[in-house]
């Protein structure tokens, strides 16, 4: 798949990614928070092919699951992160994101660039040609987030 | 031998597993996004959920009140009977005699490490999860590797948490820390700082029951005897030593920017809350009382109180904390999560500065403004002198 890297760094918390005065049941509203903490109006800059590229511990912090339906819903399907909080792998998991976990990718990737990820083979190739490498998903955890996909397709964009 | 870990999930370290759980607990904060997926679905043993309302209590909007009154609805039509209002904070709730040692206890809220005060396994979980949850009664764990915490010297829960937390960082994430608490903390204390073992990304925190755990349980007329051993030591993957001799201070925006106290003294603050599912406890209280007492809140400072629970709010008033509190310039907020997660009664303007006793200060936590972590004796100078404090016993 060929996707657009939205770059942010290391430690970036769940408060951030979906600040708390943002919950809600009403999709619009949700997508509205999506990394507001950080970037407000991120989401109104999210293109279709976009995905998150992030340092250490992406989503520390809380639990809350709308930060992975608010990346969801602005049609996010890919993260890659040098490493997750337990709750963000799991929440992406649920939500039929694929949260890939890459040292080192952060500072190899700059904003808006383009990347090849092929996700059997675990590699992603950058604009330049550079291919950096993941370890792929077993195939349990691929069955289970892509049936995750096919779960609410809620379009708010 | 086997970690406690292994013992809990019945796998071994690294294995993915399924595992029944024995209790979930549900909040308003979290549970209206389960709402939609369980429409049409049986919950596995309804008498083994409780459902709290603390982060809406009261509402505050419309759409919270909505909120509530969903959750309302929806127990009663799953036929969960333990539906708890104002009673107090999740955790707290859970800790006065719903989690007993020895259990897996799921919660929808990342806190819920906290139950391993009491030697149960609590593990938070997003909404997904919690709906597999409720409609089987299990799920999937990787059996988590264990990082070996020694307690040896601190006087307050708060205190020997953010020492933990500046050792630790967030280097425990997928892991189990276990306590080895070699000073006989109160209960008080392992609340706070099992709670607070969520910062590091523990998976779980444990303390192992024992004979503090027997007594405070039977206040809730509960026996029990369940004795789990602390892993051995060749199992553990990193061993961390606590000693904590002086008070410290978290600086935004990390609960482990852990400084000394004296670092950061002078420092402006605009409001004070001493609360939250990490703190609220008898214990806190009586400690604001011991630095307010006959003095009065500084006139620019707000100093909010939570008690985490009605019981300790009870307690508080037989004892007469809450009178002397409130003589002081306090103002007592019913128990619930208050400004704690950025949604309810008690925000910060942007600029504004907060020092708190509960466990979070990531950008944005408490509405605007910066947020400083300390025990609640630092908090309640801190709101005296309008500045935060150069020294405070411990």
């Amino acid at each position: 798949m060929r996707r657009r890297a939205r770059v942010f760094g290391h430690d970036i918390t769940l408060d951030e990614i979906h600040p708390g005065k943002y919950f809600s049941l009403d999709p619009k509203k949700v997508i509205k928070g999506l990394m507001a903490g950080i970037e407000p109006k991120f989401y109104q800059t999210v293109e279709d092919d976009d995905i998150i590229v992030a340092g250490r511990n992406f989503g520390m912090g809380s639990g809350r699951e709308s930060g992975a339906w608010a990346m969801q819903l602005a049609g996010i399907d890919v993260i890659i992160a040098e490493s997750f909080s337990r709750y963000m792998f799991r929440n992406c998991i649920n939500r039929g994101i694929w949260p890939l976990e890459l040292v080192g990718i952060v500072g190899e990737v700059s904003e808006k660039e383009m990347l090849e990820v092929y996700l059997e083979k675990g590699t992603v190739v950058l604009e330049d040609g550079k291919e950096l490498y993941f370890e792929p998903f077993p195939q349990k955890m691929e069955k289970i987030i892509k049936s995750n996909i096919c779960r609410r397709k809620d379009d708010v964009r | 031998m086997t970690t406690v870990s292994e013992r809990f999930f019945g796998g071994e370290e690294g294995d993915y597993v399924v595992k029944e759980v024995d209790r979930v607990m549900l909040h308003d904060g979290n549970a209206p996004l389960i709402f939609d997926d369980m429409e049409g679905e049986d919950i596995w043993d309804p008498d083994r959920v409780t459902s709290i309302v603390d982060h809406f209590c009261p509402p505050s909007t419309v759409e919270r009140a909505d909120f509530v009154k969903k959750l309302r609805g929806f127990v009663d039509k799953k036929g969960i009977k333990d539906h708890v209002e104002f009673e107090g904070i999740c955790h707290q709730v859970m800790c006065e005699g719903r989690v007993l040692p020895g259990e897996i206890v799921a919660g929808i809220d990342s806190h819920s490490t906290t139950y391993g005060a009491l030697g149960a396994f609590g593990i938070g979980f997003g909404s997904s999860d919690t709906v597999e949850i409720l409609k089987k009664g299990r799920t999937w764990f990787k059996v988590p590797e264990t990082i070996r915490v020694e307690i040896l010297q601190g006087n307050n829960g708060t205190d020997i948490a953010l020492s933990m937390l500046k050792k630790i960082r967030y280097d425990a994430n997928y892991k189990t820390i276990e306590f080895d608490d070699k000073i006989g903390l109160s209960m008080d204390d392992r609340l706070t700082v099992a709670n607070m073992a969520a910062e590091t990304g523990a998976k779980a925190a444990f303390f192992p029951p024992d004979k503090l755990t027997k007594i405070y349980l039977e206040e809730f007329d509960i026996k029990s005897g369940v004795e789990v051993p602390l892993s051995e030591e060749e199992r553990c993957v990193k061993r961390v030593e606590i000693s904590v001799k002086e008070p410290l201070v978290a600086v935004p925006h990390k609960p482990y920017n852990v400084k000394p106290l004296s670092k950061v003294s002078g420092k402006t603050i605009d409001q004070v809350f001493i609360g939250s599912c990490a703190s609220g406890r008898l214990s806190d209280l009586r400690d604001a009382v011991e630095v307010l007492e006959n003095k009065e809140v500084h006139p620019d400072i707000r100093l909010l109180i939570i008690p985490a629970s009605k019981r300790i709010e009870e307690k508080a008033h037989k004892e007469g904390l809450m009178e002397k509190l409130v003589r002081s310039g306090a103002v007592i907020l019913n128990p619930s999560c208050g400004p704690c997660p950025g949604i309810d009664k008690g925000l910060l303007a942007e600029g504004e500065t907060c020092i708190t006793t509960q466990n979070r200060n990531y950008p944005g936590r408490m509405g605007g403004g910066d947020v400083y972590l300390a025990n609640a004796k630092i908090c309640a100078l801190s709101a005296v002198e309008g500045v935060i404090p150069q020294e405070v016993s411990i």
